[in-house]
């Protein structure tokens, strides 16, 4: 089973990820601010994580910057608004880092999580 | 002679004497105009460093406005979605389908607006990268396949998959493709849309041709323009906020480029953008 992390401040988006993850058969952790899901993270060692990237407090891309620190390997899907990218803050991203546009359909999330789950 | 030599010694004393003055009264010009330019340097600085500030200011309100205006959409839109249509009788399946498309149009319209005024306000910040256009043609393609298939049109590409590297935004250019895609097939009933790409010169031109409604010849010139549709029967019978091309005809623009039609009405368009290949 896939375990999948996820941080958004937005509890109904939480639970709309919660619902669609689900649904496909993953394990679904989330977690409603930076400090939760850093506390969580090292006990979990989640196959995937989906950041928030505009958060109050620890953004996502905070949250990225440690995590790619510790475990070059994990793989990331940012839930962006089109500008709002880690890149467009400077950020270095690499090929286990992919997109997704808010607001989105489950198929398009779905879309992203089976392609970079295959890399 | 002594008389003579003290009259020539005094004009020559007050000659050097009103040469002192002068070379006096210049340095004290010349300092008082040094005190001018520092203080126009200074107040030159003072206005540039605001209008950062106030640049930063429009990026982040810009900003805030696009999550605060996206983020409610994202539980609409996925939750109408999760809904199980299989278990729904007809009117209420219906009613789903119309709170769909309207999530959809109102979607376009958030997003038309937000990226028309980052434009506007030149806060929209492109990350430049090498962009294959073959790549983002692909994928444009793929994502309106399903649009064509719908209205019984053939959407085909004869671009090569290999074009020249480009210097550009991947996302912003993926978007005007789907947006000049998505104009061709709701214009288009019969026939379909091609894509054809080609490198010309130092450039690579892109086309996207239908064999839909065409439009007349006065009617071109106002097409990029900002909430322009073709008449106002299109309007009604289409939908759209008239701001996709204004959006294209930006951020082409902003990737030193040219965006243009060509059309004919009642036999089709061809939209056709060129960018500079990266040297």
């Amino acid at each position: 089973m896939v375990k999948i992390m996820a941080a958004d401040d937005e509890h109904d988006i939480l639970q709309l990820l919660e619902r669609i993850l689900k649904k496909e058969g993953h394990k679904f952790i989330g977690c409603s601010t930076g400090g939760e899901f850093l506390k969580l993270y090292p006990k979990e060692k989640p196959d995937l994580v989906l950041l928030d990237v505009m958060m109050a407090g620890i953004s996502g891309t905070d949250i990225y910057k440690k995590i790619k620190g510790s475990n070059k390997r994990q793989k990331v899907i940012f839930l962006t608004v089109l500008d709002i990218t880690p890149t467009a803050g400077g950020v270095k991203t690499d090929e286990l880092t992919a997109y997704v546009e808010k607001p989105f359909e489950p198929t398009d999330l779905l879309k992203k999580v089976r392609a970079i789950l295959k890399k | 002679m002594i008389d003579l030599i003290i009259i020539v010694l005094v004009v020559l004393s007050l000659l050097v004497l009103f040469e002192l003055m002068v070379i006096i009264n210049s340095l004290r010009y010349t300092r008082q105009l040094l005190r001018i330019k520092d203080k126009h340097e200074a107040e030159l600085r003072r206005a540039h460093e605001k209008l950062k500030s106030v640049d930063k200011l429009k990026t982040e309100f810009m900003n805030i406005a696009a999550h605060e205006l996206k983020t409610p959409l994202v539980p609409m839109v996925g939750y109408l979605h999760l809904i199980d249509k299989t278990r729904l009788n007809s009117e209420d399946r219906e009613n789903l389908e119309i709170a769909i498309r309207n999530t959809q149009r109102l979607q376009r319209l958030v997003g038309d607006i937000l990226d028309i005024a980052k434009l506007e306000s030149k806060v929209m910040k492109f990350n430049m990268e090498d962009v294959q256009l073959g790549r983002a043609i692909k994928d444009a393609i793929s994502s309106a396949a399903p649009f064509a298939k719908d209205k019984k049109i053939y959407l085909k590409s004869e671009a090569p998959a290999k074009l020249p590297i480009i210097k550009g935004d991947f996302m912003r250019l993926s978007q005007v493709l789907t947006n000049l895609l998505n104009n061709a097939i709701k214009f288009t009933d019969k026939g379909g849309i091609t894509v054809r790409a080609r490198k010309t010169g130092g450039e690579v031109v892109v086309e996207v041709s239908d064999t839909g409604i065409g439009m007349a010849k006065q009617e071109i010139p106002k097409l990029f323009a900002k909430f322009y549709q073709a008449d106002s029967s299109a309007k009604r019978k289409y939908g759209g906020t008239g701001l996709g091309l204004a959006i294209c005809k930006e951020i082409i623009k902003a990737h030193k480029g040219n965006i243009w039609v060509e059309s004919e009405l009642g036999k089709g368009s061809t939209f056709a953008f060129k960018l500079p290949v990266k040297r």
